[in-house]
């Protein structure tokens, strides 16, 4: 280069404080964000403004709302069979794998099948919400019971209306610990529970669908219960039969006002993973007419019958 | 200049200004359970004829907190929101600078220095706190979480933030108290859409579904054909053909659902999604709110038994007791090496025990002298009676208080001891008698 | 033109040493010093070296800036003439190497018996060294205390290391809240749960690293009450720019009865007689 020497240190002289220049600059962007941020608050008033809407908050506790009126006219009940379709599989017998001197090995109560009529046993069925003009029942007043022996909940799967008590028994040789995994109501732990003692509980909202009861020191033991805030609901009993709504006061069960519905049906066994993923049939639609019983018939296809549970 | 050096310093100062124009908004990340939801049930749908957008549960959660820039104080929280806000303004600014970086953005355990971390930060969003002074199935009160802040949590990379003023104590507890109540309410959103589950899980059931819907007419129709005419026969291909298109337009019936379900309001056949964030928000503010003003706390009913060898021994007959169970977990020196460390919990493809946030967890060595929870009798006294939240050790309600304090003797005790923690208890021949201490050296 | 330029350099440098004066002397004025003053015995017998030492050092800057910015200006100015040679003198290099190394022997000694009683432990007040105060162990990123039963009386070195070793059931915990007594010498042992920290109170002057696996025994004086600050000096990672604790100095008395309150709360169960209405925590 044949430049002179003052404009060669110009140069050098310039681009080295305008390097440092930029350099200082580069930080610059750091206000925008991060802790120094002065963050703005919108406050926002009690009730839930969607799209410019307000709505009252709905009560809760152990009463339900049902749907806009129909203008029903009669009512009918529903009843039903849940039949297993193909070859029953065969359950290995749970095998305890401690204090086996009390707690012996039973049978698998995960897929109870009647061998007469493929009915299958331990299907929870239910609407989701009470309809409009069908009878509000309230919370019986009477506890359900859940009780434990020989290292076995029995029993294996129960509906109960939220706010029932629950009396947790542990009518066993040996102390365990009842654990209830809910989704949407406050979970139950019932700390140690000796033997041959009790506790009690009640689930304070309604699940969406069973939810699974275990024990923490015997791995083996599990049962399911399901919290609704209705009793539009029933589970299928030794034959694979349903009365909906049907209780040892009630055993016609209740009636719904005539119209269409849509019923769930679920079963411990017909998927694995997160209760919400056990699901036989969602939304299976039924219709009601008046002064009937309709009767369905719910397919249990064999290979829904998930063996790891 | 020539060429090149112009080329040069251009493009270095396009890159050293790109620092000046970069704005990352910070967001606020969803559980794993939102992510699987299907798009609708998350972000909503657009009305084909117009009209306002219906909302999902991202907008919901959107406009009742806002972001993290731009806060929302939602006032029908049992949250000090300060006035005009300032408190919460003022509490994300601490947690930023404090917090964010171990407990995430959205309080979730996972912020940039979590993943050198063993024990995990917490993660707030299920609500559940360990260290409490509350009843087993209760949340945490303020004071709670204002212990662990100030104090920290010996044994964990929670420091102890001693030297906050009260107000900015204050301030960031009420901060975490909300990011706690966004994600409980997302996790309650979740289950109330469980429905509307797009994992791959539920879309690979989906296909299997139609493949046995598929297989069982070919099969009902083969069957048919061989008696042609018989009625049965025909009616078990007519309902197979209807189990077939029911598998088939699965999908698209539950397309037509969660659109349903997102835009019912107030008095219809089935609750909407607006109605199940008001009731959900009922219900978890309602389990805040009671344990706000000191209600259901664990308190003893008798003043705690004088530490004494006697007392000590007593304890020590508890620990070991089978019935209490306590060295299922702890085993039978105190370490932590239990049984249940060696088990297999269901479903679970590792031995040991398992925390609610779905990480092993290792029962606690309680030789070591150090107490997360706090070392006062009272503090131990919780952790017996009400468990731990989140964790596996579970609350004790049958226990007598002397029996309860005869333990606390014992716990505080095992530390200082010089010989094994171990007395035959002739209900126990299969214990081993393991006679070397770990070392217990100071905080 | 070209004169001027030639003195710029001149200039240029004999600014800076301008202004770093000038920001010496305005320094205290504007609280750009230590903070405030020592707090300790030690502490003042610190400052004083330091002092001596800013002297020494500050009358050393002025002259060979004096003779640096004659030779520049000197140099500029000469607009004709080539360099020449010089093998250079003799007698310079050895006054020049002479005088400064006097100095620094100087420093050297006149500082030792400081620093021997700030690091030799057989030097330490005996009272302080045979009645230790307490232990502070650092950790990412808090401090945390444990002091002995406030009626634990120490019987000799071996007494103390087994404190050191195993933790006593009177022991009492705190954290990032340290209290001392004022008007008599105390020792504290400084040890680290994690990687390299350092014990720093700037008001007290006192600066130790905190090395894993050793227990260092540090001791100091607090002439005055007050809330003085903790704080880390060696770098221990993210958080150790907030790694910040309280040590408060109290009056013996108030130092006692901390102390005992410390000891009360350690010991709450919590426990609330029926006949009171509030509720205790």
């Amino acid at each position: 280069m044949n430049t002179p020497l003052s404009s060669s240190i110009t140069v050098k002289l310039g681009s080295l404080l305008a390097g440092v220049t930029l350099l200082m600059l580069a930080g610059c962007g750091a206000e925008s964000t991060g802790a120094s941020y002065k963050a703005t608050v919108t406050m926002r008033d009690s009730a839930i403004v969607p799209g410019g809407d307000s709505s009252e908050p709905n009560g809760n506790g152990g009463t339900d709302n049902g749907q806009t009126p129909t203008t029903a006219s009669g009512f009918g009940t529903l009843t039903g069979l849940v039949k297993f379709v193909g070859t029953v599989p065969v359950l290995a017998d749970v095998a305890p794998s401690k204090q086996t001197d009390i707690c012996k090995p039973h049978k698998d109560e995960a897929l109870i099948v009647n061998p007469e009529n493929q009915g299958v046993q331990n299907v929870f069925v239910w609407i989701k919400k009470r309809p409009k003009g069908a009878e509000a029942t309230s919370v019986p007043n009477a506890p359900a019971l859940f009780d434990q022996q020989f290292c076995q909940f029995k029993p294996h799967a129960q509906l109960v209306r939220v706010e029932q008590k629950i009396i947790v028994k542990n009518s066993d040789g040996v102390a365990h610990n009842t654990k209830a995994s809910t989704f949407l109501s406050t979970p139950f732990d019932s700390g140690g529970l000796p033997k041959l003692s009790e506790t009690e509980f009640a689930y304070d909202n309604a699940e969406k669908q069973p939810i699974v009861v275990t024990c923490s020191f015997h791995g083996w033991m599990k049962a399911w219960q399901f919290p609704l805030k209705h009793s539009y609901a029933a589970l299928t009993g030794a034959d694979g039969r349903f009365v909906l709504g049907a209780s040892p006061d009630n055993p016609d069960g209740l009636k719904l006002p005539a119209g269409n519905y849509k019923l769930q049906v679920w079963h411990e066994s017909a998927g694995s993973g997160p209760p919400s993923n056990r699901y036989l049939e969602k939304n299976r639609t039924f219709t009601i007419t008046a002064n009937e019983t309709t009767d369905i018939t719910i397919d249990y296809p064999a290979r829904k019958a998930s063996q790891t549970n | 200049m020539n060429a090149r050096m112009k080329l040069i310093s251009t493009a270095s100062t396009a890159l050293l200004l790109a620092g000046c124009l970069a704005n990352s908004d910070t967001e606020f990340v969803y559980q794993t359970q939102t992510d699987e939801l299907m798009k609708e049930a998350k972000k909503g749908f657009k009305q084909p004829d117009g009209g306002d957008k219906v909302w999902g549960l991202e907008n919901y959660l959107l406009d009742l907190f806002g972001t993290p820039n731009d806060l929302v104080a939602w006032k029908r929280l049992p949250v000090d929101f300060g006035a005009a806000g300032n408190n919460l303004a003022q509490g994300r600014k601490l947690y930023m600078e404090h917090c964010m970086h171990c407990h995430g953005v959205s309080g979730d355990g996972d912020g940039p220095t979590a993943r050198y971390l063993k024990p995990l930060p917490r993660d707030y969003r299920k609500g559940l706190f360990k260290f409490t002074s509350t009843l087993a199935s209760d949340k945490p009160n303020r004071d709670d979480l204002k212990r662990t802040i100030k104090l920290g949590i010996p044994g964990t990379y929670m420091p102890s933030f001693m030297l906050l003023t009260d107000s900015e104590l204050h301030s960031v507890t009420e901060y975490v108290r909300w990011l706690a109540l966004r994600g409980e309410l997302e996790l309650k959103l979740d289950a109330e859409l469980s429905d509307y589950d797009n994992s791959d899980a539920v879309r690979q059931s989906r296909r299997d579904d139609i493949a046995a819907a598929k297989k069982a007419l070919t099969a009902a129709e083969k069957e048919a054909e061989k008696k042609p005419g018989d009625p049965a026969l025909k009616a078990e291909v007519a309902a197979k053909q209807e189990a077939r298109k029911r598998a088939e337009n699965a999908k698209e019936t539950l397309d037509k659902d969660v659109r349903q379900f997102l835009l019912s309001q107030g008095d219809s056949a089935e609750d909407g999604l607006r109605e199940k964030v008001d009731e959900n928000a009922d219900f978890i503010v309602g389990r805040w709110a009671r344990v706000t003003d000191g209600q259901n706390r664990i308190v003893p009913l008798a003043p705690r038994t004088p530490s004494s060898p006697e007392s000590i021994n007593r304890g020590r007959r508890l620990f070991l007791d089978n019935e209490i169970k306590c060295l299922e977990c702890h085993g039978d020196t105190g370490q932590g090496n239990g049984p249940q460390t060696r088990s297999y919990a269901e479903g679970a493809d590792k031995p040991g025990l398992f925390d609610d946030w779905g990480h092993p967890q290792k029962p606690r060595n309680l030789t070591t002298g150090i107490y997360r929870g706090g070392r006062r009798p009272i503090d131990i006294y919780r952790r017996i009676r009400g468990g731990i939240k989140g964790t596996k050790m579970p609350p004790n309600i049958k226990l007598k208080d002397q029996q309860v304090w005869d333990l606390v003797n014992y716990v505080l005790s095992i530390p200082l001891n010089e010989g094994p923690a171990v007395t035959q208890n002739k209900h126990d021949h299969d214990h081993d008698h393991d006679h070397k201490q770990a070392d217990a050296s100071g905080e | 033109m070209k004169k001027h330029w030639n003195h710029f350099w001149g200039i240029f440098f004999m600014f800076w040493p301008v202004v770093a004066i000038l920001s010496c002397v305005v320094a205290p004025a504007r609280k750009w010093w230590f903070p405030g003053v020592a707090m300790s015995p030690l502490g003042e017998r610190i400052d004083d070296l330091f002092y001596l030492l800013l002297i020494i050092v500050t009358a050393v800057f002025i002259a060979t800036q004096i003779a640096m910015g004659y030779v520049l200006w000197k140099g500029a100015s000469r607009t004709s003439g080539t360099a020449w040679y010089t093998h250079g003198s003799h007698k310079l290099e050895v006054i020049w190497t002479i005088v400064p190394s006097g100095i620094l022997l100087f420093m050297a000694l006149y500082q030792l018996d400081v620093w021997a009683e700030f690091r030799v432990t057989s030097t330490f007040p005996a009272q302080a060294r045979n009645q230790p105060l307490a232990e502070v162990t650092a950790r990412q990123f808090e401090w945390r205390i444990r002091y002995p039963a406030p009626d634990r009386v120490f019987r000799g070195h071996d007494d103390i290391k087994r404190w050191l070793q195993q933790p006593e059931a009177g022991d009492l915990y705190t954290v990032n809240d340290f209290h001392i007594p004022t008007g008599r010498p105390v020792m504290f042992f400084l040890r680290s749960q994690d990687v390299q920290h350092a014990f720093f109170c700037p008001e007290l002057r006192v600066k130790q690293d905190a090395v894993p696996g050793l227990v260092i025994p540090i001791w100091t004086e607090a002439i005055a009450g007050g809330d003085y600050s903790l704080l880390c000096a060696e770098l221990c990672g993210w958080g150790h720019y907030k790694m910040k604790a309280r040590l408060a100095a109290q009056p013996e008395a108030a130092f006692q009865k901390y102390l005992r309150d410390l000891q009360t709360s350690q010991n709450d169960d919590g426990y609330v007689p029926p006949s009171d209405s509030s509720e205790q925590e």
